[in-house]
């Protein structure tokens, strides 16, 4: 059976992170295909989790994720060390989110969709709090703020970048994701109630 | 049930600890990406190398074009040369055209490369330039060649 794990584990220390992403990130640049299914290897999860957020759909993310990566070949020269790859990969995404994002015009709904119902919870109950409920409670979230959540407090985007991102004011970014939070800390209190109640 | 805001700050903090896990730790696809991946940059790429190998055929071209101008303008720069020294402007271009048709054939080849030069790359402003000195030339050519008859 063929081991589909990277050959470089991902290690705690960013400066050698940061080395081994270089080195391929290089090798890559000068049309070394193995390099770079290596830098897949590495950064898939963290992509396609980013794609699956903003997009709530397995297809649509798997779709995004694979034409990141496409981009990402073709733009590997200009990486050139600045920040870590996985970031680069996922700002990559984020452009190209953010293109269909923007053709598809769903983006004039962002606003009044914080005042839309939360959806139905599709597993019933949600647990103790782990990643796994949260990544859950985030896809319930209505749209716009499961956006502004997923760029601020998951992937570290600022206020502004946000806005600029979404094209939106600073102070609805800030008010969805006060929201936001607030939703989710109901979501996960009301199922985890609702849990031990059953 | 009422949460004191000590208890929501706690949850806060734990949101705001598991959101930051979950960008590094990320979620795995169903099936692997890979093979998708890489025949999208296969395509991409011979999508790339039939684009190169056009601007390849455009370079040609004007390379092309360019010599077959070059060829022209060194003849009739010759001829000008033999004019200024004195042997005749019109007995020598009537010498080197004495064969009209293979005189205007070397003309018109020149724009036919030239044309075709053009048309690839039509904002190449020496291409329009050597069109408009190569259609001088060969009108040049044609009304010394008529005179010249006229003059026999």
């Amino acid at each position: 059976m063929v081991d589909r794990r990277s050959k470089y584990p991902q290690t705690a220390d960013p400066g050698k992170t940061l080395a081994i992403d270089c080195g391929l990130a290089d090798r890559a640049a000068e049309g070394d295909r193995e390099a770079f299914e290596e830098i897949y290897r590495r950064y898939v999860n963290r992509v396609y989790g980013l794609c699956l957020r903003l997009t709530t759909d397995v297809t649509e993310a798997e779709t995004l994720t694979q034409d990141t990566f496409v981009k990402a070949w073709l733009a590997i020269s200009g990486y050139a060390g600045h920040g870590n790859l996985g970031g680069w990969l996922g700002r990559v995404a984020v452009n190209l989110w953010r293109d269909r994002f923007r053709a598809s015009a769903r983006q004039s709904r962002l606003v009044e969709e914080m005042t839309v119902a939360q959806r139905p919870n599709p597993d019933g109950v949600i647990d103790l709090l782990t990643g796994m409920d949260l990544e859950r409670c985030i896809a319930r979230l209505p749209e716009g703020g499961r956006l502004v959540f997923v760029f601020h407090d998951v992937e570290g985007y600022t206020h502004r970048e946000i806005a600029d991102l979404l094209n939106l004011a600073v102070g609805t970014v800030k008010a969805q994701l006060h929201r936001s939070r607030r939703l989710l800390r109901k979501m996960l209190t009301e199922d985890k109630e609702a849990a031990h109640g059953a | 049930m009422e949460r004191n805001p000590s208890q929501n700050h706690q949850q806060e903090k734990q949101l705001e600890r598991l959101a930051g896990q979950m960008r590094d730790t990320g979620v795995a696809p169903d099936r692997d990406l890979w093979p998708d991946i890489e025949a999208a940059i296969d395509r991409e790429e011979q999508g790339a190398g039939s684009r190169a190998s056009r601007r390849k055929t455009g370079k040609w071209l004007r390379f092309a074009a360019m010599a077959a101008a070059l060829t022209l303008m060194l003849a009739a720069g010759w001829a000008g040369i033999r004019s200024i020294n004195g042997d005749g402007t019109l007995s020598d271009v009537a010498r080197r055209i004495e064969n009209p048709a293979s005189g205007l054939a070397v003309i018109d080849k020149a724009l036919d490369e030239l044309t075709l030069a053009l048309a690839d790359d039509p904002e190449n402003r020496n291409l329009s330039h050597l069109v408009l000195m190569v259609h001088k030339t060969r009108g040049n050519l044609l009304r010394r060649n008529s005179e010249n008859l006229v003059r026999n």
